[in-house]
């Protein structure tokens, strides 16, 4: 009898070494904004050309393969927009390049935002060791009212494993409660004077992300900082996480709008519903497709579309040294509940 | 002087013949507390994300099927006892950021096998005490079903359906473990008849990285406290007088 059990326990062991299932992952899309270019404007009309991006993960994240020629469809809110072009481009190669993360930590307030730091984590790493190497690449983080930039490690480099670990640090800690007014125009306004003084190539790229915070320290003139990046030659590119919420400082948010459109750097709005159904519903796959791909957009030869839309205004008139927003939408087969992908864009018509 | 060695030297041989004793039986261990430690505090995952490492705290589980046979060889007080075990070793809430009860998984099984020194204290008594050390050879890393990153759920139509709990990163991890480790234990146990409850202890005395990364956390320091059951199996043992 005592046999038979020692049998039967080790049959059990036996059929218990199973090899796991793999579970299959769905397709997803990510779509964006490259560039924007204002050709022509009067009072009541601008024509507008967009460079932008469908990202297909089934296409091993390049360019959607289908023409979406009869799937776009055009700005109809604040603008009514009439489709004058549509092309599949490739973009001009600027080269290598050296590229920063500024990020902010600490939350205004926390409610809905806790997984902000998880979704801005994976992103800046990707990115970070995707551009590394070929590139140089540099993490900051936005201090304290004495030292408003804190450099991480030594400023540029092409190995992005040195970063990793504090990139860890400041997500896992920095989803605290802040009371403190943020100095993040002062960082912005360093971290231009330190990319001006280390950076080995003359493209150089700026990304910034900053947590929420409704106080910040505003003792810098907003668009002195985008005149500097300007003269700099710094683009810098706007990846949005979280979408906005009544509490954010629409003052700041405008800002890095206009420091976005002027330096035509790359703009990405994460819908919020696409970073489900992934291994549990972690991780932001929309987001880290486009964080994947950046630094192919910044060295340039990237295959995107060129729409160029006309757009009419009954409202506002359009002036220049002004920020204009609009968007328009691609129609997707999509798994997910979101079929049709709003690309919001915004663009500067110069003095 | 020669024939004196000689008689001496037969004396410990028939001693040690007559003495001796074999026994084979079947050990259980049900329990596991456990502590793995990280020598950096974040741990690095080819997904681009990361996790807290290591809570520097020792945690019970339930291990499940984890058995084996054990072969034991009696001289005199002393005895050398030899195992292979089939084991589950938990560590699923070391990892703090993971947070719900599902994605506690960072269990796999290895084959481990003992070998024991031991002292039993009063072996002509009924109820015995014994104390031990030695060294456990653990080879593997296997993931069973017992172990499986695969939860079944209920979805709103009522079907059944698949829920995967960070198995890619529970797999990362236990592809950062080496195949092979060596741990020193030690333990005490109590016999009565042929059943014996033990407690053991072990800790590695090898490193348990296949690989050690400058820039990513890499496994530490590894103890287990196991509460080991084992049950003698009937075995009838030949003896042979020299002659």
């Amino acid at each position: 009898m005592k046999y038979i059990s020692v049998i039967i326990i080790f049959f059990l062991i036996f059929i218990s070494c199973k090899k796991e299932e793999d579970k299959l992952i769905k397709n997803y899309y990510s779509c964006g904004v490259i560039s924007t270019e204002v050709l022509s404007y009067t009072s009541t009309k601008a024509v507008v050309k967009v460079k932008f991006f469908v990202l297909d993960k089934s296409n091993h994240d390049e360019l959607i393969k289908q023409s979406i020629l009869n799937n776009i469809i055009p700005p109809s809110s604040d603008y009514v927009g009439l489709l004058d072009s549509l092309k599949r481009i490739t973009t001009n190669i600027n080269g290598n390049f050296s590229a920063a993360v500024l990020i902010s930590d600490g939350l205004d307030k926390t409610i809905n935002m806790d997984d902000y730091f998880i979704e801005m984590e994976p992103t800046v790493r990707k990115f970070l060791h995707t551009a590394a190497s070929s590139n140089e690449v540099m993490l900051a983080k936005v201090g304290n009212n004495i030292k408003p930039l804190e450099i991480i490690n030594n400023g540029f480099t092409r190995n992005a494993d040195e970063l990793d670990i504090p990139l860890a640090e400041i997500c896992k800690k920095g989803n605290y409660p802040a009371n403190d007014t943020l100095p993040i125009l002062q960082a912005i306004d360093s971290m231009i004077n330190y990319m001006n003084v280390k950076s080995t190539y003359t493209h150089k790229n700026l990304i910034i992300f900053y947590s929420r915070r409704k106080l910040f320290l505003q003792n810098i003139n907003l668009d002195s900082i985008i005149n500097k990046a300007r003269q700099s030659n710094i683009t810098c590119h706007m990846l949005e996480v979280t979408p906005n919420y009544t509490w954010t400082n629409f003052s700041l948010e405008n800002f890095f709008v206009k420091l976005n459109t002027c330096t035509h750097g790359i703009y990405y709005e994460s819908p919020y519903s696409f970073y489900n159904n992934y291994e549990g519903g972690e991780l932001p796959m929309a987001l880290l497709q486009v964080s994947g791909k950046l630094n192919e957009m910044m060295y340039g030869g990237f295959e995107c579309f060129e729409v160029v839309w006309s757009l009419n205004t009954t409202s506002s008139n359009f002036t220049s040294g002004k920020i204009y927003s609009s968007d328009f939408s691609v129609r997707l087969s999509t798994n997910y509940e979101q079929e049709e992908i709003s690309i919001p864009f915004h663009f500067y018509i110069n003095p | 002087m020669n024939r004196f060695l000689l008689i001496l030297f037969l004396l410990v041989i028939q001693e040690y013949v007559y003495s001796q004793k074999t026994e084979i039986g079947i050990i259980y261990s049900p329990i596991l507390v456990s502590k793995l430690t990280f020598d950096k505090d974040y741990i690095i995952f080819k997904d681009y994300g990361s996790l807290t490492a290591g809570d520097n705290k020792f945690h019970a589980y339930f291990t499940g099927i984890s058995t084996g046979l054990f072969f034991r060889y009696k001289i005199r007080n002393f005895y050398l006892q030899a195992e292979t075990n089939f084991f589950g070793n938990n560590f699923g809430q070391q990892i703090p950021d993971w947070a719900s009860s599902r994605k506690k998984n960072f269990t796999y099984s290895s084959i481990d096998v003992p070998v024991i020194c031991g002292y039993t204290i009063n072996p002509s008594s009924m109820i015995r005490f014994r104390i031990y050390g030695g060294l456990n050879n653990k080879f593997g890393k296997f993931i069973t079903a017992f172990y499986s990153s695969m939860v079944y759920l209920i979805n709103d139509n009522m079907n059944q359906e698949y829920y995967f709990v960070d198995k890619t990163r529970k797999k990362e991890l236990i592809n950062k473990l080496h195949f092979y480790s060596l741990n020193v234990l030690g333990g005490i146990g109590i016999s009565r008849y042929s059943t014996s409850i033990d407690i053991r202890i072990e800790r590695n005395i090898t490193n348990l990285n296949k690989i050690n990364y400058e820039n990513n956390a890499n496994f530490k320091d590894l103890f287990l406290i196991r509460l080991c059951l084992s049950h003698t199996l009937p075995y009838k043992t030949k003896t042979f007088i020299i002659k």
